[in-house]
């Protein structure tokens, strides 16, 4: 892909759009908490998640069923009405969270864009291909004509064979893999300073799978957009993602540098799911984590995972662990696992 | 191993839509799989791998080609062998939200079948069985009478298992028994898998889109593509020397967990395949 300069129509893009002007980060999360309302009240899903992202940063959000992985994605956006969400989300220093309603639909799209998992949920299928890659834009005044000459340029930068054409097809009209292709287009159509990818390749054959990565690569190369990747495998994102966040039970658990934190993973959790995971390069046996992920209503007290960890002491069940520096990577760990060799 | 395998299906033919607009969905596959054994079905998605699958257990009726079961034709069959045939060859599907009855309880799931086929003469006997296939999977009597929605999916995947090895199948037929489980549970029902085969002996056939599973797993994989088995051979064979195109490009997709050695991968893959 690289080398391969087909750019997007960056004489339209976003005049406030001036990359390494800032020496902030594009995103920073500060304390993120969230909660949605239960029958027996309030229920957290996602709780004091702290979190940034550069420009034209990767960074990987790893988690199973009820970690709050894509709570918090929802959250960027502010896309439920329903839940409550404290915190900050400064987004090149603007807290998202502070926004009128009118303001934060400008930034959506526009700023920071969510590409959902199943293509077959977020197109509608009566409406054509072109005209939900245009209402991208078309939602924040870009002219019909212009619309239209973005989105065919979009799609033909993703592969869409005979683009110009292509854009009055139905989405049942597609393959699965050109489906997530238009999502894509949808989603980098009005060239976002920070996308956020929710298993965007999980319903997809490991070939597709490779090329949406590729795409988005490609794109961060170009454009300098920040990505959030999310992801329930670990075995994913290795050679994807710069940095990686570990959640578990609606908290952040291991945040490092990936080749650290695959080298030398320091919280028990993080060291399971690798051990969960086959390789295709190695006979190592699968070593599951016993149990099953737990769900934000049953969540034990002290460290969340501590029923499943086989290295849990007695305190790790009565107090909840701080994250702290542990070697390169911020851990939530009373008992963190020493530095493995040659690491 | 004996040369005869238990189950084998030669030049399965499918054709789904109409006469006018006709779509070969499986086109003369054949396979086999001996006691023992797990046998790999891998391809992508509309590659006829499911389709194939119910061709062999019978949820299908193929327009063309055989199914043998320990080397007797299944269409010529008599009404006895038939019949062993649907007790000794069980099928886990994909997803354990969709295929577990939400009204049974987990007693009446996993006892179906020694009903249907009259394998427990009281209800006690049909108790015991019940209890000791739940702890063959990892889980106890405790759950009997709860139902479906009680459980994660991890464990209802371990009790669809449990149901299918509650009748004492000699094939275990799976269709993605893992793609809808979290990682940490997929390799839970992985190492279950395997150790029914080296405690009971049983002969497992897999279909799965995760080929790195599928390599940790299988003894003998069939890659298909387009409704037709481009290759089979050993599975350790298949990855060590692929023989297709198609195989070369799917085993060239798989990611690695290991930073360094997936970037070099996916280098190595955006040289050969210009986007």
């Amino acid at each position: 892909m690289k080398g391969h300069h087909v750019r997007l129509d960056l004489a339209t893009a976003a005049p406030e759009a001036a990359p390494d002007a800032a020496p902030r980060p594009l995103l920073e999360i500060r304390g993120l908490t969230v909660s949605y309302p239960g029958p027996t009240g309030p229920v957290e899903i996602v709780s004091d998640l702290d979190l940034t992202v550069g420009r034209a940063e990767r960074v990987a959000i790893v988690g199973e069923s009820g970690s709050g992985k894509s709570v918090t994605a929802r959250s960027l956006l502010r896309l439920d009405r329903r839940a409550t969400v404290t915190g900050s989300l400064l987004l090149d220093g603007t807290d998202l969270l502070a926004l009128g309603e009118k303001e934060m639909r400008s930034y959506r799209g526009r700023r920071i864009a969510l590409m959902l998992q199943d293509p077959m949920t977020t197109l509608n299928p009566v409406l054509t291909v072109g005209s939900q890659v245009m209402e991208a834009l078309r939602v924040h005044g870009v002219g019909k004509a212009e619309a239209r000459r973005r989105a065919i340029a979009v799609l033909d930068r993703l592969g869409i064979p005979d683009a110009a054409r292509r854009m009055r097809a139905y989405p049942h009209e597609f393959s699965g893999g050109m489906r997530q292709r238009v999502c894509l287009a949808m989603a980098i159509v009005a060239e976002p300073d920070l996308l956020i990818a929710d298993e965007p390749t999980t319903a997809l054959d490991v070939r597709v799978q490779e090329q949406v990565l590729t795409l988005i690569d490609s794109l961060v190369d170009e454009l300098g957009m920040g990505v959030i990747l999310i992801t329930h495998d670990l075995g994913l994102v290795a050679g994807f993602a710069e940095r990686v966040a570990v959640m578990y039970a609606g908290r952040r658990v291991e945040t490092g540098a990936v080749d650290e934190l695959y080298r030398s993973p320091r919280h028990p959790y993080t060291a399971g799911l690798l051990g969960s995971v086959a390789r295709v390069d190695r006979d190592d046996p699968l070593r599951p984590i016993p149990g099953s992920p737990v769900m934000p209503t049953a969540r034990p007290v002290g460290c969340a995972f501590h029923v499943r960890c086989a290295h849990a002491e007695a305190d790790c069940g009565v107090e909840r662990p701080e994250i702290r520096l542990v070697g390169h990577s911020d851990v939530a760990c009373h008992h963190p696992l020493a530095l493995r060799e040659g690491a | 191993m004996t040369d005869q395998p238990i189950l084998a299906a030669s030049g399965l033919t499918k054709t789904f839509g109409s006469r006018r607009d006709p779509h070969r969905a499986v086109d003369g596959v054949s396979l086999a799989v001996h006691a023992g054994e797990i046998l790999g079905v891998v391809g992508e998605s509309g590659s006829g791998k499911s389709t194939t699958l119910r061709c062999v257990v019978g949820l299908e009726k193929p327009d063309a080609g055989r199914v043998t079961y320990d080397g007797l034709d299944l269409a010529g069959a008599s009404r006895d062998v038939r019949r062993r045939f649907r007790r000794d060859v069980q099928m886990v599907f994909q997803d354990p939200y969709a295929s577990l009855n939400p009204r049974m309880s987990v007693e009446r799931i996993v006892g179906e079948g020694l009903d249907i086929h009259r394998l427990a003469a009281t209800k006690q006997a049909r108790r015991d069985r019940v209890v000791e296939v739940l702890e063959v999977v990892g889980l106890d009597a405790t759950i009997l009478d709860r139902h479906p929605r009680s459980f994660s999916g991890g464990q209802r995947q371990r009790i669809a298992i449990a149901r299918a090895l509650a009748v004492g199948p000699r094939v275990l037929v799976c269709d993605e028994p893992v793609s809808a489980l979290d990682v940490s549970v997929q390799a839970q029902v992985v190492n279950l898998l395997l150790d029914m085969r080296e405690r009971l002996g049983m002969a497992v056939v897999f279909v799965a889109h995760d080929l790195a599973l599928v390599r940790h797993l299988c003894d003998q994989l069939v890659v298909m593509q387009h409704g037709v088995v481009v290759e089979s051979n050993r599975c350790a064979d298949v990855f060590a020397t692929p023989a297709h195109d198609y195989t070369r490009s799917l085993l060239a997709a798989i990611p690695i967990p290991d930073p360094a050695l997936d970037r070099a991968r996916r280098r190595r893959a955006a040289g050969e395949v210009p986007a």
